[in-house]
């Protein structure tokens, strides 16, 4: 690892974002559709990269959201769908796996040994962290209900393999998520009621079945409030308009309080842009650092 | 007229279909489209691959419940069922119903190799997706299935399921599996060794041989799967069957939506109808412009007020131009498609009152064809 000089004004009690960044080294970012994961990922790795620390962000899809440059950012893709095939390239077994994929064995191969993909992904993660890559790596991740099936990959894949010849990776990956210095999933959700359920339950899961390390939760897309003010002056649609903000605001405030209630982690609020690409990155990437300063 | 359309899918469809990626509310229509095609009298029932628990909830569709079919109580003169997807329960029951006898079945059951198929989320899922299709489209009970695929890129995949299990049954090795062997894969033949050494080298010789013993137990049954694949597939791509695009007017639902749209093109599907939900309201005449014009007049509260209006009249502006512009980009490839429209409630979906209010929306939705 890369020693940082810590920035110290001796007087801040806050954190900051380097702290954030180097409390863990691999950071996989989880949620369900809709909710910004991969917006968020993003912005989180530029925000890391601008921190001044070496990043790689790890896309397991082709990356949609657009990456805005910096030196110290690097993004790869490593597809679970041809984690397989990698893995038989890299054993100089090329051709085969080609002949394999045509004809759909490769199918067969998975089958027998399901998790297989997700273990080879996670194996090429902790090669990374292992052959220190970067400094920070962040994953974009799974949908939140397919972050537990990631992280239990390795210990389903064992118990079907037994001592097959890739057990030894899946302990190492075993070890890494059970070390929360080494590895801590981050889990976004907005603040509306079903994904906040599902991601109450997704981090119990992740927590008390599986035993990883959570880094604190994001709230993204956060509305800002509509204050109470005297409507007699605005006209009837405004009035409606207003109304419908307020009921909308009363959910977002339901929803943070259930997120609250049940979840014992700090909270990053990223607010909801009217942005798109790039420029939401960077939006939300602030948005971030302002929040994680604020963290005591 | 998308009025009349879906009117006229409620009441006519065999099978409907809706895909989309998460968050857009899928699942939420496909039971809208079941409630109103019950209103109508017809028999409906509505499979669901991955509820949200609010959602499940609110439809009667409990933690746990499997296969099992639940009624959703309804004043009307149909019937409204909802029913998850269990994959190792559907599979369990096909292999009942195709198995010679029960020592067969047995055998099955207990193989190491089955247990992991069934259990395994890719191929397999989608497979028994279209096995719990044929089943209750041929079960009398029923006048409509709606299947609301699963929030994935690869929500589609079932229908190309049978011809994928199919291809995979052909192959060498496969049949090689398959076949008497004198002494197992050590007697494997020339062609074959680096195959099989590639896949032990993976996953173990055990898990191999796990897999030959299941092949040849299920040898001769899966014709019989085939066979129902079959039938499901030509249903599909039969005018008894209605496919939906559900999507909600952000980028990244449309950027799905169009991959939704060109794998049903390519898989030679027509696409009877789009519904853009979520779609933020619009309250009179109030335009951005204005509303931002009185913020700049304004000052303190006043002005965050009007400034707050302004967004979601600019939400709405922006969503009217991404829908129709996806909406055109569609026509090109299917031009009998409509399009229905449901507005973004302010809590979620979570009880059968804001179904029925969606599926009056979108009953109600003004055509735009």
């Amino acid at each position: 690892m890369r020693l940082f000089a810590p920035t110290l004004n001796g007087l801040s009690f806050f954190m900051e974002p380097h702290h954030f960044f180097t409390a863990q080294r691999v950071l996989i970012v989880a949620g369900k559709g809709g909710v910004g994961k991969s917006t968020l990922a993003t912005s989180l790795a530029y925000l890391s990269a601008r921190s001044g620390m070496r990043t790689l962000l790890v896309s397991l899809d082709a990356p949609s959201t657009p990456i805005p440059p910096h030196d110290l950012l690097e993004q790869i893709t490593v597809s679970p769908g041809r984690a397989l095939a990698d893995y038989l390239a890299t054993k100089g077994l090329g051709l085969l796996s080609r002949q394999l994929a045509k004809s759909g064995i490769m199918e067969l191969v998975a089958t027998t040994a399901p998790g297989l993909d997700d273990l080879l992904v996670l194996g090429r993660i902790k090669a990374f962290e292992q052959e220190l890559r970067a400094d920070v790596i962040i994953v974009d991740g799974p949908a939140a209900g397919h972050a537990l099936d990631l992280v239990r990959a390795p210990a389903q894949l064992k118990r079907a393999i037994g001592n097959g010849p890739i057990s030894s990776q899946a302990d190492e990956v075993i070890a890494m998520f059970a070390d929360g210095t080494r590895c801590k999933v981050m889990l976004v959700t907005t603040p509306a009621i079903t994904p906040v359920t599902e991601t109450c339950e997704a981090a119990e899961e992740l927590r008390d079945q599986a035993g990883v390390a959570l880094a604190p939760i994001v709230v993204n897309k956060y509305e800002v409030l509509v204050p109470t003010i005297d409507t007699t002056s605005l006209s009837p649609n405004s009035r409606d308009a207003l109304q419908y903000l307020a009921q909308r605001g009363v959910a977002q405030t339901d929803a943070l309080g259930v997120l609250s209630d049940s979840l014992e982690l700090p909270q990053l609020v990223t607010k909801r842009h009217r942005l798109t690409g790039e420029e939401l990155v960077v939006a939300l990437a602030e948005d971030l650092e302002e929040a994680i300063k604020a963290m005591p | 007229m998308s009025e009349q359309r879906i009117i006229e899918i409620c009441q006519s469809a065999k099978i409907i279909v809706t895909c989309g990626t998460g968050g857009v509310g899928k699942t939420s229509v496909a039971a809208a489209l079941g409630l109103e095609a019950a209103l109508k009298g017809r028999r409906v029932v509505v499979i669901t691959i991955d509820p949200a628990r609010r959602l499940a909830d609110a439809i009667g569709l409990g933690e746990g419940k499997g296969n099992e079919l639940q009624r959703v109580p309804l004043d009307a003169s149909g019937e409204l069922w909802v029913t998850m997807l269990d994959v190792q329960e559907t599979f369990d029951s096909l292999v009942r119903d195709t198995s010679p006898s029960e020592e067969r079945t047995a055998e099955v059951m207990n193989n190491s190799f089955y247990r992991s198929l069934s259990r395994s989320l890719s191929g397999t899922r989608d497979y028994m997706a279209a096995e719990r299709l044929h089943s209750l489209h041929n079960d009398p009970r029923f006048d409509l299935v709606i299947v609301d695929t699963p929030p994935s890129r690869n929500a589609l995949d079932f229908l190309e399921s049978p011809e994928r299990l199919a291809r995979f049954l052909r192959h060498p090795i496969v049949k090689f599996l398959v076949a008497p062997s004198r002494g197992g894969l050590r007697f494997a033949n020339a062609a074959m060794q680096p195959v099989l050494k590639a896949i032990s080298m993976v996953v173990g010789g055990d898990a191999l041989t796990g897999a030959a013993s299941f092949l040849k137990v299920f040898d001769g049954m899966e014709a019989e799967f085939s066979r129902r694949a079959l039938i499901v597939a030509k249903a599909l791509r039969s005018d008894a069957s209605n496919f939906v695009i559900v999507t909600a007017p952000s980028a990244d639902a449309l950027t799905e939506a169009d991959h939704f749209v060109s794998e049903l093109s390519r898989l030679g599907i027509s696409l009877q109808l789009i519904v853009a939900n979520r779609m933020p309201p619009r309250f009179g005449t109030l335009t951005a412009t204005e509303e931002q014009a009185a913020a700049a007049a304004t000052s303190g509260d006043l002005a965050l007020a009007h400034d707050l209006i302004a967004g979601l009249c600019e939400d709405a502006d922006a969503a009217d131009a991404s829908i129709a512009s996806f909406v055109q980009r569609t026509t090109g490839r299917f031009p009998q498609v409509a399009t229905a429209h449901a507005t973004e409630l302010p809590t979620d979906i979570h009880d059968m009152a804001s179904i029925r209010a969606l599926a009056e929306q979108l009953a109600a939705s003004p055509s735009r064809q």
